[in-house]
Parts: C-alpha cells; structure tokens; sequence
C-alpha cells in the first residue's frame, strides 16, 4: 500500500522536473535566439544609418549648392527675365527631385531599402551637376559682362579726356590709337559673352548627356574671356596714367 | 579595349570641344557684325539724347573712380571665374555601395 502510493508521488516530481528542465531549456534557446536576432538588428542599423547619413549630408550639399545657384541667377544684372526664369526652372526642378530623395532617405527601413535610394541619388547625379554647372557658367558670363559694361563707360571717358587734349591744340594720335584697340578688344569681349551665354542658356531646353566636357570648353573660352578683361584694363589704367599727367583736368575742367 | 574605349572617349571630347569653341566665335562674329551693322542707325539716337541729357563732365577723380570700380568688378568676376572652376570640376561621390 505505502509502496504503491509512493510510486506515484515519485513518477509525479520526475514528471515535474522534466517540465520544469523542458521549460528552461526552451526559456534559454529563446533568449539566446532573441539575443542574436537583437544583434542582428543593431547591426543591421548601423549600416542603414550609415547610408541614411551618407546620403542625406550628399542632399543637403546639393541642396545648398542649388539654393546658391538660384540666388546667383536672381542678383544677375545682365540676364532677361525669361532667361533667369529658364534657368531657375532646371534648377527647381533638380531641387524638387533632391527634396523627394530626401523624403525617400527619411523613411527607409533597412539597408537594402537605403541601398535603393543611394542608388537613385547617384543617378540623380548628372542632373544636378548639369544644372549647377550651367548655372554657375552663366554667372560667370555675367560677372563678365558687367565688366564689359565698365570698360566701355571707362574708355567713353578716356575719350572724353582724349577729345578734350586735343580740342586743347595737344597731340593724341597715340592715345586715341590706343583706345581704338581697346574699344574693338571690349567689343570682342562683349560679343563672346553674348554668344557663350546664348549657348549657355539653349542647353537649359535639351538633355545635357555631355555637359562636363561641354562646360570645360566653355570654361576655357570664359577664361581666354578674362584675359581679355585684363589686358583692356591694363590699357585703359596706361591711358588713364598717360592723360592725366600730361592733361590737367579735375575741377578745373568741369566748371 | 578599355585603351580603345579611353581613346574615342577623348577623340569624342576634342570633337565636343572643338564645336563648342567654333559656336562660340561664330556667334561672337555675328554679335559683332549686328554691332556694327546696327551701329549707325543707334547714332542719330544718341545725338539726339546727347543734345537734352547733361552728362556729368569727366574729371580725374572720376576717371580714378571709374578704374576702382572697375577693379571692383573685375575682383567679383575672378571670384565668379573660380566658383563656375570649381563646380564644372566636381568630382562626384558616389553614396551607393
């Protein structure tokens, strides 16, 4: 009788330990998948994130550069309208573009998901620089023709000057000489502007698959442009040094 | 092939250099033949504005005036010339892996 009521008590904590041992074996195999599916997932944020910021400091710094580049166009002092209009539209439309690649950046889960969007920024590329790059050339080209505009009223006062000595019975054939050259050199200087930003701005309407080697020849021809610059400068300074010590003007002149 | 590849690509950037630099003189030549085809009929105009407008009379210290400013200009030109540098030659970075 004890024998039997025993046996039954014993079979019952044998029971009891293999339940409780099947528990913890479980409990543990849990943790340790959870742990390493938490490792996981912490590594795989790190390199989301890395790609997130990636990404977004690239956005930003085109983003910038876009912002800048609308208000160089805004301050130009020689573009028309509709060309600053032509060309803020390309710009607008490359910053709407970053600004849905940015949205994108913002809300992506996991690496492969930012992986996508890199891949779509890198595309975007092109673009970007197409139209940075036209805009940028096209404020140089009138930072040049701003100049233009100077050294025409210049060399209209040194003919001025010019007119003056010789009204006044003084030899200016050298002078007057000089400034012919220097007029047919700024009226050269105007017209290359003319035509590079004619150019410039033609590309705002077509698909610019060549644009860095088109704008390195146009960069070329801006700087062969200044040196231009320089040498009408240099000119007008010489003249400017030469009538002045041999004329006297100043108040006298004007009264 | 990637020595093929690397000599039309520069072949290509001649050709595209090239035709850019013939359209910008060409159009600089048409500029300045409508300059000075256009020339002698701005002249009766300016007479005519000479004639009412008083111009302020050039003396040495706005001769002086006119060659800072112009210095002015020529220094935020420079500055343009470098920016316009810099971006046509940005390297791009590439985000992607």
């Amino acid at each position: 009788m004890n024998r039997n009521s025993i046996l039954p008590s014993f079979a019952k904590i044998m029971m009891l330990a293999m339940i409780c041992l099947s528990i913890a074996v479980i409990a543990t195999q849990s943790t340790v998948t959870m742990l390493t599916a938490h490792a996981q997932a912490v590594t795989l944020d790190r390199e989301t994130q890395a790609v997130v910021t990636k990404v977004t400091t690239e956005l930003n710094k085109r983003t910038a550069a876009i912002e800048k580049a609308k208000a160089g166009i805004t301050k130009s002092k020689t573009l028309k309208e509709d060309e600053k209009a032509k060309l803020k539209a390309v710009l607008e439309e490359v910053r709407l573009t970053n600004a849905g690649l940015l949205t994108k950046i913002g809300g992506v889960k996991n690496a492969a998901e930012a992986q996508l969007v890199a891949l779509e920024v890198d595309t975007a590329y092109e673009k970007y620089q197409a139209a940075v790059g036209q805009s940028s050339l096209v404020q140089d080209g009138d930072a040049q023709a701003v100049v233009k505009q100077q050294l025409e009223g210049t060399a209209d006062n040194v003919q001025s000057l010019i007119d003056s000595k010789g009204a006044e019975g003084g030899n200016v054939s050298s002078e007057q000489k000089a400034l012919k050259g220097i007029d047919q050199l700024i009226q050269t200087i105007g017209a290359i502007i003319q035509s590079i930003v004619a150019l410039l701005i033609s590309l705002a309407a077509g698909d610019i698959s060549q644009a860095s080697s088109i704008f390195q020849s146009i960069l070329g021809q801006l700087g062969l442009n200044m040196e231009s610059i320089f040498t009408a400068q240099d000119g007008l300074t010489g003249l400017v040094s030469s009538l002045s010590g041999s004329l006297s003007i100043g108040a006298g002149q004007s009264k | 092939m990637d020595s093929q590849q690397h000599k039309s690509r520069a072949k290509l950037f001649v050709v595209i250099g090239s035709v850019i630099t013939i359209v910008i003189v060409a159009g600089a030549a048409y500029a300045l033949y409508l300059a000075a085809t256009t020339k002698p009929q701005e002249t009766p105009q300016q007479s005519a504005q000479d004639s009412t407008a008083q111009e302020a009379p050039v003396t040495e210290q706005s001769l002086k005036q006119d060659l800072t400013d112009l210095d002015d200009s020529i220094t935020e030109q420079k500055a343009a010339h470098d920016a316009a540098k810099n971006t046509v030659n940005e390297k791009q970075v590439k985000v992607a892996n």
